[in-house]
């Protein structure tokens, strides 16, 4: 008997009350632990099987995933930048073998008017039939 | 009449006994239960007890950050359909998995330690 319930209650006086309190408390702890064990057992096994189908419903969405063809591979996100005049447009268009730094102000000079001459006019020609606007 | 008065005071006085032995045994199974949970923090007071076939309560008593006393009791209730909590004046609430989880390997170390220390009690003495 733990010694503050023996201090408590004499054995004298404990054989009328003590354990037959404990008898009873013992069956009462008996029956709560029965009672609350299948309750907890059943909350336990719902749980359970609703991880066991959100688990599934994840297994069953990864095959789909996998069925589904690639998108094809952007060449980049964004369209090359324009250059803004042919001077640059010309340099660029030389960058893969030359970087404008390597070639002098007179290279630099004669690609733009090469470039220059390529460019076709870019003034559009009035379509005939058409009022003039001018 | 004599007889009458000392038989309703003797009568008086086991039942109060009785009372006295039972809420004796629950501090102590308190005591015990809140044991279970694994070594108690200095200045906590823990404890956990089956209160009748269809409640459990966990008790605990701390210190916070700020030196404030805080008290909490948890209220476990078994229902036909299920287990319920309620702490304070708070509404039944539901409980999470991993709550479940924990009364219920609470409340078979409960069964296995207090209630096997109950039977040695009950049967020594009888």
């Amino acid at each position: 008997m733990p010694r503050n319930l023996e201090r408590k209650f004499s054995i004298k006086s404990g054989a009328e009350g003590l354990p037959a309190t404990a008898a009873q408390r013992s069956r009462t702890v008996g029956d709560a632990y029965k009672e609350t064990t299948i309750a907890l057992s059943r909350i336990v096994k719902e749980y359970e099987q609703q991880s066991r189908g959100i688990v599934a419903a994840i297994e069953m969405m990864q095959p789909a995933a996998k069925n589904v063809a690639p998108a094809p591979a952007s060449p980049a996100p964004y369209p090359p930048a324009v250059p803004a005049n042919p001077y640059e447009a010309a340099v660029t268009a030389d960058a893969t073998s030359q970087t404008p730094d390597s070639l002098s102000p007179e290279e630099l000079a004669a690609r733009a008017r090469e470039t220059l001459h390529s460019i076709p006019a870019t003034r559009p020609t009035i379509p005939q039939g058409m009022p003039n606007a001018a | 009449m004599l007889r009458s008065l000392f038989g309703t005071t003797k009568a008086q006085k086991s039942e109060q006994r009785r009372a006295d032995v039972h809420r004796a045994l629950l501090h102590y199974e308190a005591r015990l239960g809140g044991e279970l949970f694994g070594p108690i923090p200095k200045g906590v007071r823990r404890e956990f007890f089956c209160l009748d076939e269809h409640t459990w309560v966990w008790h605990e008593e701390w210190t916070d950050e700020h030196g404030k006393h805080q008290v909490l009791t948890t209220r476990y209730d078994v229902r036909p359909n299920g287990v319920v909590k309620s702490q304070g004046s708070n509404s039944y609430q539901s409980l999470e998995p991993q709550e479940a989880q924990n009364l219920y390997r609470a409340v078979q170390l409960y069964e296995w330690r207090v209630g096997g220390e109950l039977r040695r009690i009950a049967g020594q003495t009888a």
